[in-house]
């Protein structure tokens, strides 16, 4: 992928080609909203629009653009937990993937910190040291939450059900 | 397995509409950063006057003054957002009747209203009622007005009033809703 296109004025349209929908999904996963899914994606966008990155490399484009999203995820979620009336856990929508998958189903019930790293590394299939540079985790961590990961899931698709 | 659950992972992409919306607010975020990056320009421009100025021993003091960016939502491609009404489990609430505001203060007949984030609400009929913010009384705001997050609202409208909408514009989109009958009472419809 390049990172520079000679005559390219503009990348914004290039990177929402490359990483919207990625990035759409990592959202999707987090806030298990739609519309909040989709608002965070436009902000990354926005901040990038205001303060244009130079990246050294695709892998460092990527990177910065997953760390971008899940902080603006984060910062929804805190934001929506001092805000909301009702619990969290009644407005969550079921089934926020809207597929038929038990995998889907089962992973999305996981913990943030062993589904993220799942996805990324078997569904957007990226290397363990890409995930540990964009979620600033040591590659140790990776593992160790990829390992833990695939317990919680394989537990959750044999009915085990027990999640930390 | 895991194949077929990445391929249904994959499956999921973002609606066509949000291209067109992110496209649209990062030109409007380029402009803005343009402009102020000529203010900062000209602010420097100005020290460096002042600086050149008091070595002959004269010294203005300009006003540098920045000024708001107002960013309306009109620049922006606008679609649907979420909003969460009232305290019941589902998405359509009940006329409350006889509803006391945090604020001690009581509306009568009024549907209820939160909003989760800071927005700008009008109505096509009836009159919202809103708390002030410094005196904390329950006023009447009209047809339009400006609330903050969590900020309790009143909609008092004429039973029997077809085709009524109201509209919820935050920073970064607006939806309308259409309010139609429910079992429970009354809901609020998102517009298409």
């Amino acid at each position: 992928m390049l990172l520079f296109v000679p005559g390219e004025e503009d990348p914004i349209e290039r990177l929402y080609d490359c990483y919207a929908a990625m990035l759409y999904r990592l959202a999707l996963s987090v806030l298990k909203n739609c519309e909040d899914a989709e608002d965070a994606v436009q902000s990354v966008f926005e901040k990038y629009a205001m303060h244009p990155h130079l990246f050294l490399s695709a892998e460092h484009e990527k990177a910065w653009l997953v760390r971008v999203t899940m902080n603006q995820c984060k910062d929804t979620l805190r934001r929506r937990e001092i805000r909301r009336a009702v619990p969290l856990e009644e407005a969550v929508q079921v089934g926020v993937w809207d597929k038929h998958s038990e995998v889907l189903d089962s992973l999305e019930k996981l913990p943030e910190e062993y589904r993220i790293p799942l996805i990324l590394y078997y569904f957007e299939q990226w290397q363990v040291g890409e995930i540990a540079r964009a979620l600033r985790l040591g590659v140790s961590a990776v593992k160790m939450r990829l390992k833990r990961g695939r317990e919680l899931l394989k537990n959750a698709l044999e009915g085990g059900g027990e999640h930390d | 397995m895991i194949e077929e659950a990445r391929a249904a992972y994959l499956s999921i992409v973002p609606p066509q509409a949000l291209k067109a919306r992110v496209l649209a607010a990062c030109k409007a975020a380029k402009k803005k950063r343009a402009a102020v990056r000529r203010r900062m320009t000209a602010a420097a421009a100005c020290l460096v006057l002042i600086a050149g100025l008091s070595v002959y021993g004269l010294s203005p003091v300009p006003t540098l003054s920045s000024q708001g960016q107002a960013m309306e939502n009109g620049v922006l491609a606008l679609t649907p957002q979420t909003i969460w009404v009232g305290e019941a489990t589902s998405r359509g609430i009940t006329t409350y009747g006889v509803q006391p505001t945090a604020l001690g203060e009581t509306v009568d007949d009024c549907l209820v209203l939160t909003v989760d984030r800071d927005v700008r609400i009008s109505v096509s009929a009836g009159v919202l009622y809103a708390p002030d913010a410094e005196s904390g009384t329950v006023a009447e705001a009209g047809t339009s007005c400006q609330v903050s997050a969590g900020t309790e609202l009143y909609w008092h409208i004429e039973e029997g009033t077809e085709n009524a909408t109201i509209t919820v514009r935050a920073a970064l989109r607006s939806v309308t809703f259409r309010l139609e009958a429910a079992q429970d009472g009354w809901q609020l419809c998102k517009s298409s």
